[in-house]
């Protein structure tokens, strides 16, 4: 039998046992990811710094986006619409994640199941779905006229304004699920000794509750921002030909214009500036730590 | 962290304009798709399922629903079949390169998905393979493993790996007593990973839009070329299918694992 040398951390607290032949298991699928993960990043970086066509790497790809107002501007446009998603699923999801975790077990299970199970939705049916809501004299419009709000059509659909909604409503459950786990992990004493000092409930939140469930209100934000970003089935749907994100104009550029390198190219600055987002984020998190810690 | 009954009360009626929020374009289709009159109304005037029959009956989307469904099974079988084995050798032994190996099946996650599209489809092309339903297996398996290896850890972890070795004492070989006592415990999440695996891919349209073929196109991506022509209630129907598909697969999953386990909750 195989020495039962702990060398890796054990999920089940039972000695984790060295077999060096186990490894097998993971070959094929390691194996697939090598071919069809790495390799095509691989190829595709290679390509969009001009290996095939110039004979040495070139930036001119990158450099035409940050140079060219027309691509600028689709970089800034999905950068502002994510940051302005996050703003308001901040503020939408904050209260609904408070709720939750005030409920009881069985309470909380069903509001859980009930925020994402939506999620395996397909986004192109809930993108049609808001294509109707918002079409010209479309739900909106009726409901909005019928009570007088509004005289003629509010023009929302083609519009950043109808990208911005439907992207909010697909990624509530994301941020919701991020502060709720934070929240959950705050030791209600402190709260209680918080009170019993003669705090009263907005101070007790906005001293106490708020600041300790930061972690979870910046990790609800970077992954709703990864996720706006690269987001392509919702804005194509409801922002059409005129109102393009990142994502469809590397489509359009691969598909439709058959420029792969600049596709190539447009793919990984979409990357870098999500990565980017993730590691600022995580290191002001870091950082608000150890200064708590210090104090 | 208790609140008072005015906040409780503002609080929930909160929950409830959100939940309204998140469900209303799902709500909206599903009424609009049985519609008795001839043009998309919400709410519906009338009650008729025959949207649903024309929209089955239309070549076009019965092939779409049938390339799907065919994509999605496989999907879920070579979703299982890599990352099955890999969850149990993650969780239980030690190897060489184990975390760069671990780090390797959670990596697809990370991409945005047009960046996956746009790098595999010019991939596949050199090697050769055209688009179709080969190329969607391939990129939907990508988007799905790191799935089935999650939940088939976390399901293989509260499994105690005496069991096994009490079976082999007993007489088994270790593919028998794999087969026979670790397979059936684990069954749960291998199942609920398949799954999901199955249902990420019918939903896909990122991928779906670069790997599709005009012969083999998927059904949202289907669904993508007809809202750009028109609404209809045959297109509410068309979508309809694919709720009510999902929602027997959200039951599914809720009844083996929970949906809330495959986000990690």
């Amino acid at each position: 039998m195989a020495a039962m040398a702990p060398s890796a951390p054990s999920t089940t607290g039972l000695p984790v046992r060295r077999m060096p032949a186990s490894a097998i298991l993971v070959v094929p699928g390691t194996v697939f990811l090598l071919v069809m993960l790495i390799g095509p990043l691989l190829r595709g970086f290679g390509v969009s710094l001009g290996w095939g066509e110039t004979d040495f790497p070139s930036l001119e790809s990158y450099v035409r986006v940050f140079s060219q107002e027309f691509y600028l501007g689709v970089l800034w446009r999905t950068v502002w619409i994510s940051l302005l998603v996050v703003v308001i699923l901040a503020f939408v999801g904050y209260p609904v994640a408070y709720r939750l975790v005030q409920l009881n077990e069985r309470a909380r299970k069903n509001l859980y199941l009930l925020l994402l199970a939506p999620l395996l939705v397909s986004h192109a049916v809930i993108s049609f779905g808001w294509l109707v809501i918002l079409s010209r004299n479309g739900l909106l419009d009726q409901l909005l006229m019928s009570m007088g709000v509004i005289q003629s059509s509010l023009r929302i659909l083609f519009t950043e304004t109808a990208i911005v909604i439907g992207l909010v409503q697909i990624f509530v459950p994301y941020m919701i699920v991020s502060i709720a786990a934070s929240l959950t992990n705050i030791d209600p004493r402190v709260v209680l000794a918080a009170r019993n000092l003669g705090a009263g409930p907005w101070t007790t939140f906005r001293r106490i509750i708020l600041p300790l469930s930061l972690p979870g209100l910046v990790s609800g934000c970077t992954i709703v921002f990864t996720l706006s970003m690269s987001a392509f089935a919702t804005p194509a749907f409801l922002g059409g030909t005129s109102v393009r994100m990142m994502s469809s104009l590397a489509y359009q550029q691969a598909m439709l214009v058959l420029d792969w390198r600049f596709a190539g190219a447009l793919s990984f600055i979409l990357l870098a500036t999500s990565g980017v987002v993730l590691i600022v984020s995580t290191s002001l998190v870091e950082r608000s730590r150890s200064a708590k810690a210090m104090q | 962290m208790t609140s008072g009954r005015l906040t409780t009360a503002i609080l929930n009626v909160w929950v409830l304009l959100v939940l309204l929020f998140i469900f209303a374009p799902i709500v909206v289709v599903l009424g609009a798709s049985v519609t008795d009159g001839t043009v998309i109304s919400f709410p519906p005037k009338g009650f008729t399922l025959e949207w649903y029959a024309t929209a089955i009956r239309h070549g076009e989307v019965f092939d779409s629903l049938r390339t799907s469904f065919v994509v999605a099974a496989f999907t879920s079988l070579c979703a299982t079949v890599l990352g099955v084995p890999a969850a149990l050798a993650l969780v239980r032994y030690s190897f060489p390169g184990k975390a760069l190996v671990s780090h390797l099946f959670t990596l697809p996650l990370i991409f945005p998905v047009v960046m996956l599209g746009v790098v595999l489809l010019q991939w596949l092309q050199i090697i050769g393979l055209a688009r179709g339903t080969v190329t969607l297996v391939v990129g939907h398996t990508l988007l799905t493993v790191p799935y089935v290896v999650r939940l088939a850890m976390s399901s293989l972890a509260g499994i105690d790996p005496r069991l096994e070795r009490a079976a082999m004492n007993l007489g088994a070989t270790p593919i028998e007593a794999f087969r026979r006592v670790t397979l059936p415990l684990a069954s749960t999440g291998i199942v609920a990973g398949a799954a999901i695996a199955f249902i990420v891919s019918f939903d896909d349209v990122t991928m779906a839009v670069f790997l599709s073929s005009a012969r083999d196109m998927t059904l949202p991506v289907r669904l993508y070329s007809y809202v750009q022509e028109s609404f209809t209630p045959q297109i509410a129907a068309t979508s309809g299918i694919m709720i009510l598909i999902t929602i027997a697969f959200i039951v599914i999953i809720e009844r083996l694992v929970g949906v809330a386990k495959v986000f990690g909750r």
